[in-house]
């Protein structure tokens, strides 16, 4: 029996030790356990711009860059309007990416976050909604950022390598930047 | 040994590698898209354009964003750079970019080539004779060091940074400083909310 004690002493000492290590996981930031910051390739950039007949307005970038588990990349998108007219009974800004990505993160200034909204809809992975028509209320004129970090979900070497992402301003303003990956290996 | 210690032994050792394989790899594997939780939404509040350019042409623009996220104050900068033409007079840093150093530099992200890389880099895509260097109150982002392969045209350079201590900035004023090889150096002063 006693080395069965032994045993079971070790035993919670490594669970201890996993849990510790678990635990300080997003700890603060200690940038001399960093000697040097990882550096990733970009594979693909591309902007988008919407001009709205109410002069509102969005300019955005998504940034595609390979990690070692797959792509993952950035979209910002910055947009601003100055009125709320009936015609925009619909959300305030849509932004949907495909569904070989996988929204991790969602950054923005608009500030209230019981009003942004990330679903899953039909063809696209997921989008994220900022203002919707019920939250009008709230929704105030001004200029507002959104950044979504995403990553790759299952493997965009089987897919068609093309990536339309969609970005809306309230109901009919609406563009699709395409991002047309090189394949079989190539990406990188 | 007792075959009912063996037992109790054996189940022991299943639970502990349960447990650390569990908590090992479901720390690093993709968020699972249809368990309810979505992603993680963070407050942004501070953003800041900038745009630097020089009378040869050369230009970069870029934004900072900084978030709040369970480490503090995080955030990243987005820049877009483009030149022209490679003058001989260039020797030093094509693209220098100084980041305060309540933040440490996480990852760097750049379609700037060819690629380079070595022990620093490790086996990863690089920065073709890229450094960062460490220097007492801001990490030192350098593109194109002493590089006789740079061709004009347009880059993109992404730098993320978390934070390593508490974010104050110098009186609540942070400095970012921009600075393309033929031109001054570019101040971006980022004034932090009142985060009390």
């Amino acid at each position: 029996m006693k080395s069965i004690g032994v045993i079971a002493v070790v035993a919670i000492i490594v669970t201890a030790s996993v849990l510790w290590v678990q635990g300080n996981r997003g700890e603060e930031f200690d940038p001399y356990d960093y000697p040097w910051p990882d550096v990733w390739h970009v594979t693909a950039t591309e902007t988008f711009h919407i001009d709205t007949p109410e002069g509102a307005y969005v300019d955005g970038e998504i940034v595609l860059y390979e990690e070692p588990d797959g792509m993952s990349g950035v979209l910002s998108a910055y947009f601003h309007y100055e009125e709320l007219t009936p015609e925009m009974d619909d959300y305030g800004l849509t932004v949907c990416i495909p569904d070989e990505f996988l929204i991790t993160d969602v950054m923005t200034d608009y500030d209230e976050p019981g009003k942004i909204v990330a679903d899953r809809v039909p063809g696209y992975f997921h989008a994220v909604y900022i203002g919707s028509s019920w939250s009008f209320a709230g929704f105030h004129p001004g200029g507002y950022c959104v950044v979504v970090e995403f990553e790759e979900f299952g493997d965009i070497d089987e897919s068609d390598g093309v990536l339309e992402f969609m970005i809306g301003l309230h109901s009919d303003n609406i563009v699709r930047p395409v991002i047309e990956l090189p394949l079989d290996g190539e990406r990188s | 040994m007792r075959a009912s210690e063996r037992v109790v032994l054996l189940f022991t050792a299943l639970i502990v590698a349960s447990v650390a394989a569990f908590l090992l790899v479901s720390d690093g594997s993709p968020d699972d898209p249809d368990d309810g939780s979505g992603p993680d939404i963070h407050g942004v509040p501070v953003t800041e354009t900038f745009r630097h350019e020089t009378s040869d042409g050369a230009y970069v623009e870029g934004r900072i964003v900084l978030y709040e996220n369970d480490l503090g104050l995080s955030g990243f900068l987005t820049l877009d750079l483009h030149y022209d033409e490679v003058h001989p007079t260039w020797y030093n840093e094509l693209l220098l970019v100084r980041i305060p150093g309540e933040f440490g530099v996480t990852d760097i992200m750049t379609d700037y080539g060819p690629i380079w890389s070595d022990d620093i880099w490790g086996t990863l895509p690089g920065v073709d004779f890229s450094t960062v260097a460490k220097i007492t109150g801001y990490t030192q982002v350098v593109i194109g060091r002493d590089d006789d392969s740079r061709v004009p045209g347009d880059y993109t350079v992404m730098i993320s940074m978390e934070p390593s201590g508490l974010v104050y900035g110098d009186g609540g004023r942070l400095v970012f400083t921009v600075k393309l090889e033929s031109g001054d150096p570019l101040d971006v002063v980022v004034e932090l909310p009142d985060r009390s």
